[in-house]
């Protein structure tokens, strides 16, 4: 399934994140990634078809449902971000994934500053689906090392235990200011920032769903941040324990599928994050996997991105 | 009787990203496969990774290097059997995981 990974010091990249008003940046850095590529990074497959000022409607490639992302970049420090099932316009949408009621301000972060100064970004994304990381307080010298708030926003098809599911899109991403790590965590309720946009049926609109991991002790917890699991590397195997994430319906408590390439280690904050590990042996041998944190002051998760 | 296809769904538990093994055979003074405890350590740190047993029949053995170390240079150690007079532990220097 490999992500092709787009990174903010790639030979003609986009320009960093930042968090002023109406500051394009993230619209930027999406359209470059999923839509036209940029340097030596061809595009993810994504298209654009709807456009305004500060704001961009992003529509899934070839194999996908087929739904749109729209951002707004009017506010202070974040995008305001919305999934749609169709679109026939920049501000017009259906089916909208949260809707309103559900959650009005679910964003994708750019930079805790207002100043214009630079954060480092990271996109994975094939056509289907991206995931995208931001050091939201870092400087782009601190690149992926950890700082104190980096959330995470995924958007995109899972991997999904119903090949019919017509509506297996997932939208994760924060609430109000932005720096909150909802990627992050495991949960047994409903989530205040994720959502697809109908229940595992296919009916009715759009639903907060849940997620957790199959690692021993996770519980309601950080991702890769359990206390009372094994040493990294494992003392029996010297490996790095990977779990999936799955996310389920609330109702019901079906499985709807994996976050693909995003996998849940199986440690208490394992290695550092930037690590790159290649499995050589096993299920997951040729795999390389980027440990990156996910992370809102104290609450600290680590996850391993599936990398080229 | 009708064809079903595809019936139920295989759930993937946690799974190991696991780096290389350091695997060979011990054989005994005579030359016979014998059962030895094994340990291997990181040349460059002198750290103890991981330790395995030989098998008695085959007398080989496999050792998990640490996923961390990539290709980084090891030494295993394969100790004397207690059972018999006492002999100098065997190193096998500069190996790395594969």
């Amino acid at each position: 399934m490999p992500y092709t990974l787009y990174r903010w010091d790639d030979p003609g990249a986009p320009a960093p994140l930042n968090g002023q008003s109406n500051a394009n940046t993230l619209i930027n850095v999406l359209d470059a990634c999923l839509v036209t590529g940029y340097g030596a990074k061809a595009p993810a497959g994504w298209s654009k078809p709807f456009t305004a000022a500060n704001q961009a409607a992003f529509r899934q490639g070839a194999g996908s449902n087929g739904f749109y992302l729209h951002l707004d970049a009017s506010p202070l420090w974040h995008d305001k971000v919305r999934g749609y099932e169709s679109m026939t316009a920049i501000d017009a949408g259906t089916n909208p994934f949260p809707t309103v009621a559900q959650r009005s301000d679910l964003v994708a972060a750019r930079s805790s500053s207002s100043d214009g100064s630079g954060r480092p970004w990271l996109v994975a994304a094939d056509a289907r689906r991206f995931f995208l990381w931001m050091n939201y307080q870092g400087t782009l010298a601190q690149g992926l090392a950890s700082t104190t708030y980096q959330p995470a926003f995924f958007f995109g098809d899972l991997e999904s235990p119903n090949t019919g599911d017509a509506f297996n899109t997932l939208i994760s991403g924060g609430i109000s200011n932005g720096n909150s790590t909802f990627l992050g965590y495991a949960s047994h309720g409903a989530s205040n920032a994720e959502f697809m946009p109908r229940n595992f049926a296919g009916t009715g609109g759009a639903v907060a769903v849940m997620k957790t991991t199959h690692v021993p002790f996770q519980s309601t917890s950080l991702i890769g941040a359990v206390a009372n699991a094994p040493a990294f590397p494992d003392p029996v195997t010297g490996s790095l324990l990977l779990s999936p994430i799955e996310v389920f319906d609330t109702s019901g408590c079906v499985s709807r599928g994996v976050l693909p390439g995003i996998w849940a280690p199986g440690h208490n904050l394992p290695g550092s994050p930037g690590d790159v590990l290649t499995g050589v042996n096993g299920p997951l041998a040729g795999k390389r996997l980027m440990l990156l944190d996910v992370a809102a002051a104290s609450s600290r998760a680590r996850i391993a991105l599936e990398i080229p | 009787m009708a064809d079903l296809g595809a019936v139920g769904r295989v759930v993937t538990g946690v799974v190991a990203l696991a780096g290389g093994y350091v695997a060979g055979t011990v054989r005994d003074a005579q030359g016979a496969p014998a059962r030895r405890r094994l340990g291997l350590y990181h040349r460059g740190r002198l750290s103890y990774s991981n330790s395995a047993y030989s098998d008695a029949t085959s007398g080989a053995y496999q050792i998990a290097c640490h996923v961390t170390d990539d290709q980084a240079e090891h030494f295993v150690v394969c100790l004397d059997d207690g059972a018999e007079p006492v002999q100098n532990d065997l190193i096998l220097g500069r190996v790395t995981g594969v």
